[in-house]
């Protein structure tokens, strides 16, 4: 039986559990030093879409494809020089290298900001996350939150209000607001319920529209 | 290829990870908002590198924050602005003699020099807990809304002190008598304050004991 991450969040796993999991990723480690190609695949098969994602999340698009390439070649010529220390490690040591990636992107950013501002000050310089049909796609779900928000009582806007927007803290609310735990967690959660629904409502608006347009074309 | 390694074992685990209990949305939110610390962020990122259903649940509850914040903020003046009930009782939608409109005016120029609704609560108070500033995270507080600011006065002298709130520039903002002895000591300003930076000074005979940060801004 293979133990989870979770079981990490929630408590200690078995040390037998945990010791398995430790000696594959032992076990991939040493094939890659050995200087498998099978087992770099491997690596990149195991861990390829969840760098992406991670570093498609905290930088954008823009050259996704070489920073992953880039991050890959690092952990392999770690891996490769010896310098993974404790190779059952393996995960953590992945994303610690796509964390410093991303730690020096961002400084990269800022420093070119700063030097952009210094030559041309408030010239314009472009986000590197435009994404013209996500932001289609936000500015409709925004919009469905609007609607939503309207509909909820002020209290349950204040309470969300002084946790997402001004990130107060959970305690510090219900202190002030004088809630309970409980009424706390329920405005929440009843706010992400009517999004849920507003939205499969609206998709089936849509749905329907788009179907009664293309029977009409069709002359169906 | 090294004989200890086989690929099927490895995409077993794998499969394992990704089909075993997911992080809760608890987590999940945290986690958007910065707000899980470690040694659960490690756990919690290691697992999202290699499990797809964790990385979607992350970008919906990512979309709803971006989401719920850009509407929180085109809404947050009407959380503050006068009920619609409340203009039918407008004098100028009620017709009444002009006689009557004296007496009323009378009447509550009479209840503005008693001033009932003195010592009651606001409406929205925030609060925040400062501690001693030694460079690090100030407290954090919203512009124009009532602040009550909890000191932490610990290891302080006991006896009579005063507090003052001083903005970046220098200018005071709010002085106020304390009784230091206790751990903690309170602090109101009904006013709140504009948006800047503060600095919240413990001055006992003329001496600074304490000084605390406060950063006041909107979002």
């Amino acid at each position: 039986m293979l133990t989870t991450p979770e079981d990490f969040i929630d408590g200690a796993p078995p040390a037998a559990e945990r010791e398995a999991n430790h000696a594959r990723m032992a076990a991939l480690v040493a094939s890659i030093q050995s200087g498998s190609s099978d087992a770099m695949e491997q690596l990149y098969d195991t861990f390829g879409k969840g760098v992406r994602f991670f570093l498609a999340r905290q930088l954008g698009p823009q050259d996704l494809d070489d920073t992953i390439h880039d991050a890959f070649l690092i952990v392999i010529h770690a891996i490769q020089r010896g310098e993974l220390r404790e190779p059952e490690r393996l995960m953590g040591f992945v994303r610690t290298v796509v964390r410093r990636m991303v730690a020096a992107h961002i400084d990269k950013m800022v420093e070119e900001r700063k030097e952009h501002t210094g030559i041309d000050e408030g010239s314009f310089v472009p986000d590197e996350r435009i994404d013209p049909e996500r932001d289609t796609l936000l500015g409709q779900q925004i919009k469905f939150m609007e609607q939503i928000l309207r509909q909820i009582s002020a209290r349950d806007r204040e309470i969300l209000t002084r946790f997402y927007l001004y990130e107060q803290p959970p305690e510090q609310i219900c202190r002030d607001l004088g809630l309970s735990d409980t009424q706390f967690r329920l405005a929440k959660s009843r706010a992400k319920a009517r999004l849920g629904e507003l939205g499969r409502q609206k998709l089936a608006s849509m749905n329907t529209n788009a179907h009664n347009k293309m029977r009409k074309s069709t002359g169906a | 290829m090294n004989s200890e390694f086989e690929r099927a074992t490895i995409e077993e685990l794998m499969r394992e990870m990704r089909t075993a209990n997911h992080p809760t949305e608890e987590q999940i939110e945290k986690y958007t908002m910065g707000r899980l610390a470690e040694p659960h962020l490690a756990d919690f990122e290691e697992h999202l590198l290699v499990c797809e259903r964790c990385q979607r649940r992350l970008s919906e509850a990512d979309g709803f924050l971006v989401s719920v914040r850009s509407a929180l903020k085109t809404l947050e003046p009407e959380l503050h602005r006068e009920p619609a009930w409340r203009a039918w009782f407008r004098p100028d939608w009620i017709l009444i003699p002009v006689p009557v409109l004296g007496a009323l005016a009378a009447a509550a120029l009479a209840i503005v020099a008693w001033q009932p609704w003195k010592g009651s609560e606001p409406l929205a108070w925030q609060s925040t807990t400062l501690a001693a500033y030694r460079g690090g995270e100030a407290g954090k507080v919203v512009p124009s809304m009532p602040v009550r600011l909890t000191l932490q006065t610990d290891g302080l002298p006991a006896g009579p002190a005063e507090a003052s709130v001083v903005s970046s520039e220098g200018a005071t903002q709010a002085t106020a008598r304390i009784e230091l002895g206790a751990t903690e000591s309170t602090l109101e300003l009904a006013r709140g304050l504009d948006a800047g930076i503060y600095w919240v000074r413990i001055r006992q005979n003329g001496q600074i004991l304490r000084e605390y940060s406060l950063a006041v801004r909107a979002n």
